[in-house]
């Protein structure tokens, strides 16, 4: 398998050379193969959520490479990085991050808007995505009238609209309750069936052990365990 | 890439915030509708003006002796007529009455369709006449004894016609106590255009006390004499946009917070900053040409339905209560208030937009 | 009473006013952008450089736009300053009111030249994913903004010193030369017209930048002439009207603008190859295809009065 995510020597660091300089994250080296689950387990603070950050290009590394099939996206321009995140990556991010005051509809349709589809073809994706995630039947409220897992599950349809090779998921089970959290779980095993390479950063133990999971990274004050 | 979907969505995003542009949209309205009511009423002034000129001679020959102004007589209608290239000569009775007890003065002009005993006046006098009573006749008083005359019809009051009364020759030459071979002023034709600045001349030569005007230096009077005003309000708006840019500067910071976030979201799903600077940029866009239209829209029934309400006063004085404006509307003042309105809206949004945009998103990440 | 008071000239200004301000701004950033600039490191700082970046390129496509329409409106509002005054019949009386018009006319012509090349260097810029061109860039920047403050005070210069009360010529008189440049005559003018509209064609079509620069340099240069003293008397149809503005008014249907925009486009087309090629030590061929199609348009517009009269009249003024 060709290796989709290769992270050589990634550092994270937070006013450097200064006296307060902090390590988020210390010397990464991780390789993730096309189609994995990878979960990373840490507790808060140890830098998971930074190195899913920096896969995404939400921020830029200060030292290392992140590369995506080949392309190092660590110093990408905005423009290209932008392109990146439209094409390759969907976020699942802990508090869901919808846009109160449009529908569940407007909000997984947002990523679309920037390509020049028709309208047709962009009501199919969107609906497409709806069913992946369950949630077809909520297409028209408000994401403020959602439940918790629902808001979870018009998030999921978000992250899979545009078809992105890529599934970053930050703590996603953190405000759910048992029951949408073991839910979670199923659509982790649909994501395998689509072969999208997901990396999940958690602390939640039910993530322990799963079958349907490739890889299990440990971090821990921002280094690979 | 900015493409329908595009546009489609930052409409839905700006429909969602509408409350938070509603401040800058009424402010933009108003700037624009008072911008846009002083430009009307000028243009409407203006276009009068044009009109009345049309039907002027090209010459105007005026009299005067000793600095003052003075009467001219049938010699220099005569004389005149010789010279080559002029057409015709007429000489034209025309003065002003001293109402002395409303300290005005009315513009006697000469309609000679009207019998020795009518007038014509304007509403801007009928008012006038009214406050003293006078509501179907009126008494001029003149040396020669009272002259009384029934109003026939009272016409609209336009910026010539404010403080006119018409009555025919014979009444006029009456009022103003003018012999028959004396003239207030003569309306000379000369038919070639290019000879009417040498005739000017040649008229002078005869007679040195003779002011002589033709109707290209009336037409420059005309336009300076409003372009002038104009512009001293226009600066004025610019004074007043600036602080309103101000304004709207506070207003878009306090709004931050929260905005910050969506923005970053959007960010995360693929969105450039120059993506987000569209986005802004179009949403502005539509606030600033709903403004522009609204303000002139209310501008446009402002000045020519309810021909503007103290705004004419501050722009005229006092003595036009009755004027009525012409509608007239130009391509040139449209697009000339765009650009005076439009462009430093979207001009001031540019910055707050980068600002936005370039917001750092690990926020999201939280 | 000046004509500083007039509504058009007090709206004109204010916008140049803004303009100026956005473009200062901007200029500060390029200042530390160009000082600071290194795209390997990857400190915070660079990354908020690279921001800075958007802000100026927002800030330019705002600038052209802006000056493109505004250039317009100059040219539109000296034709209507025309009636003030005195002894001005077109925009001709108002430009040549005094020493600064010409000139201020011929600084927006090139002031927009090179916004349009730096926003085409721009674009080769951003499409590649290290920022080659960033100094190349805002060295221009920096030049474009020397010469937009020039433009500032040439413009405040020439309004203050519009006579309102002493005749100024009007077309008649001043485009009346009795030779063209060079002793020729309209025959060889017209014929060295057309030749260079051939090489240009050519030049474009085998994409030689160097040939298309000096080929389109010489052409505006012969186009001003041959518009004004040849084409233009067709366009009003009588054989001593030789004026380049009257053109523009309404009663021969705008049809000035289209002519001149088309041969400012057409060349700046043609030219820009070298220019940009020169600026970015790189070879350029793009943007030829527009030069042929402008060039062309405006060549078929003049032609078309000529025939024109010379169908409907059977002869030639």
């Amino acid at each position: 398998m060709t290796s989709k995510i290769l992270i050589r020597n990634l550092y994270k660091i937070y006013n450097e050379e200064k006296e307060n300089q902090f390590f988020a994250l210390k010397d990464i080296n991780i390789e993730i193969n096309n189609g994995e689950i990878v979960i990373i387990k840490g507790v808060s603070g140890s830098g998971k959520s930074t190195l899913l950050a920096l896969i995404g290009a939400l921020s830029k590394p200060s030292r290392g490479d992140i590369l995506v099939e080949n392309q190092n996206i660590a110093k990408l321009p905005d423009i290209f990085s932008s392109q990146y995140r439209n094409e390759e990556v969907g976020f699942i991010f802990q508090s869901f991050n919808l846009i109160d005051g449009l529908s569940v509809y407007d909000n997984v349709k947002a990523p679309l808007v920037l390509k020049n589809i028709k309208q047709s073809e962009l009501s199919e994706k969107v609906e497409e995505a709806l069913k992946l995630a369950n949630i077809s039947h909520k297409s028209e409220q408000m994401v403020s009238n959602l439940s918790g897992g629902e808001k979870q599950r018009c998030a999921i349809a978000r992250a899979l609209v545009h078809a992105p090779s890529v599934i970053l998921a930050d703590e996603p089970t953190a405000n759910l309750d048992r029951d949408n959290s073991l839910l979670f779980l199923e659509i982790l095993k649909k994501f395998k069936e689509l072969n999208k390479t997901v990396i999940v950063a958690t602390h939640d133990v039910i993530f322990d052990n799963l079958t349907v999971a490739d890889k299990y990274i440990n971090i821990q004050d921002g280094v690979v365990l | 890439m900015v493409n329908k979907n595009f546009i489609d969505f930052s409409v839905v995003l700006l429909v969602k915030d509408k409350k938070e542009y509603l401040f800058s949209f009424f402010i933009f309205t108003f700037i624009v509708f008072l911008a846009s009511s002083v430009l009307f009423i000028s243009d409407s002034l203006k276009h009068d003006l044009h009109l009345a000129l049309e039907k002027q001679h090209q010459i105007i020959v005026t009299n005067t002796k000793a600095g003052k102004p003075a009467l001219l007589s049938t010699e220099h209608v005569d004389s005149i007529l010789q010279i080559t290239g002029v057409d015709n000569v007429i000489g034209k009775v025309d003065g002003y009455y001293n109402f002395s007890q409303d300290r005005r003065y009315f513009h006697i002009v000469v309609d000679d369709s009207l019998d020795n005993n009518s007038m014509i006046i304007s509403s801007e006098i009928k008012s006038i006449l009214k406050k003293f009573h006078y509501n179907d006749e009126f008494n001029f008083l003149t040396e020669n004894g009272i002259i009384s005359l029934k109003i026939t019809k009272v016409m609209d009051s336009n910026i010539i016609s404010n403080d006119v009364v018409l009555v025919n020759t014979d009444v006029a030459r009456k009022i103003l106590d003018m012999y028959e071979d004396e003239y207030s002023y003569l309306d000379v034709s000369v038919p070639n255009n290019n000879e009417v600045d040498f005739i000017a001349l040649k008229i002078v030569d005869l007679y040195p006390s003779l002011k002589v005007k033709t109707k290209n230096d009336q037409q420059s009077d005309y336009e300076h004499i409003y372009y002038y005003k104009g512009g001293i309000f226009m600066i004025l708006y610019i004074v007043s946009m600036i602080s309103f840019f101000i304004l709207l500067k506070n207003q878009i910071s306090s709004v931050f917070g929260e905005k910050k976030r969506e923005i970053a979201i959007l960010r995360s799903i693929g969105f450039a900053i120059k993506d987000i600077i569209h986005l802004k940029f179009i949403q502005n866009s539509i606030v600033a040409l709903c403004s522009y239209f609204l303000g002139l829209f209310l501008a446009y029934t402002f000045v020519f339905i309810f021909d503007a309400p103290l705004l004419k006063n501050i722009f005229l004085g006092n003595d036009f209560n009755h004027i009525t404006f012409t509608p007239s509307l130009d391509i040139r003042t449209l697009f000339l208030l765009f650009i005076f309105t439009v462009i430093p809206f979207l001009a001031s949004i540019l910055l707050p937009a980068w600002k936005i945009a370039t917001e750092d998103m690990s926020e999201v990440v939280k | 009473m000046s004509l500083f008071l007039l509504n058009d000239i007090v709206v004109f200004l204010f916008i140049e006013i803004i303009l100026f301000v956005l473009m200062f701004i901007s200029e500060f950033s390029v200042l530390r952008v160009i000082k600071h600039w290194d795209f390997n490191a990857s400190t915070t700082f660079q990354y908020s450089l690279e921001k800075r970046n958007y802000l100026i390129n927002t800030i330019i496509y705002f600038t052209v736009s802006v000056k493109l329409v505004i250039f317009v409106f100059f040219v539109k509002s000296l034709d209507e300053l025309s009636p003030l005054v005195p002894g001005a019949m077109c925009a001709t009386g108002v430009v040549g009111a005094n020493s600064y018009g010409n000139i201020l006319l011929l600084f927006k012509i090139f002031i927009l030249f090179l916004l349009g090349i730096w926003i085409i260097i721009n674009k080769l810029d951003l499409d590649s994913k290290v920022f080659p061109y960033i100094n190349e860039k805002y060295y221009l920047f920096s030049f474009i903004f020397v010469l937009i403050c020039i433009e500032m005070v040439l413009e405040i210069l020439y309004f203050l010193n519009i006579p309102l009360s002493v005749p100024v010529f009007c077309c008649s008189t001043v485009f009346k030369l009795d030779n063209l440049p060079f002793e020729l005559n309209t025959l060889g003018l017209i014929l060295i017209y057309y030749a260079l509209f051939i090489v240009i064609t050519l030049s474009s079509y085998y994409k030689n930048n160097l040939i298309s620069l000096f080929a389109n340099m010489l052409f505006l240069f012969t186009s001003y002439y041959s518009v004004t003293y040849f084409f233009g008397t067709y366009i009003y149809e009588v054989p001593n009207h030789q004026c380049p503005y009257c053109m523009l008014q309404k009663e021969y249907h705008y049809i000035g603008y289209f002519v001149w925009f088309s041969l400012f486009l057409g060349v700046f087309f043609g030219i820009s190859p070298y220019v940009i090629e020169s600026i970015i030590s790189k070879k350029y061929h793009l943007l030829h295809k527009y030069c042929i199609f402008f060039t062309t348009f405006f060549v078929l517009l003049c032609t078309y009065f000529v025939l024109s009269y010379y169908l409907r009249n059977g002869v030639l003024l």
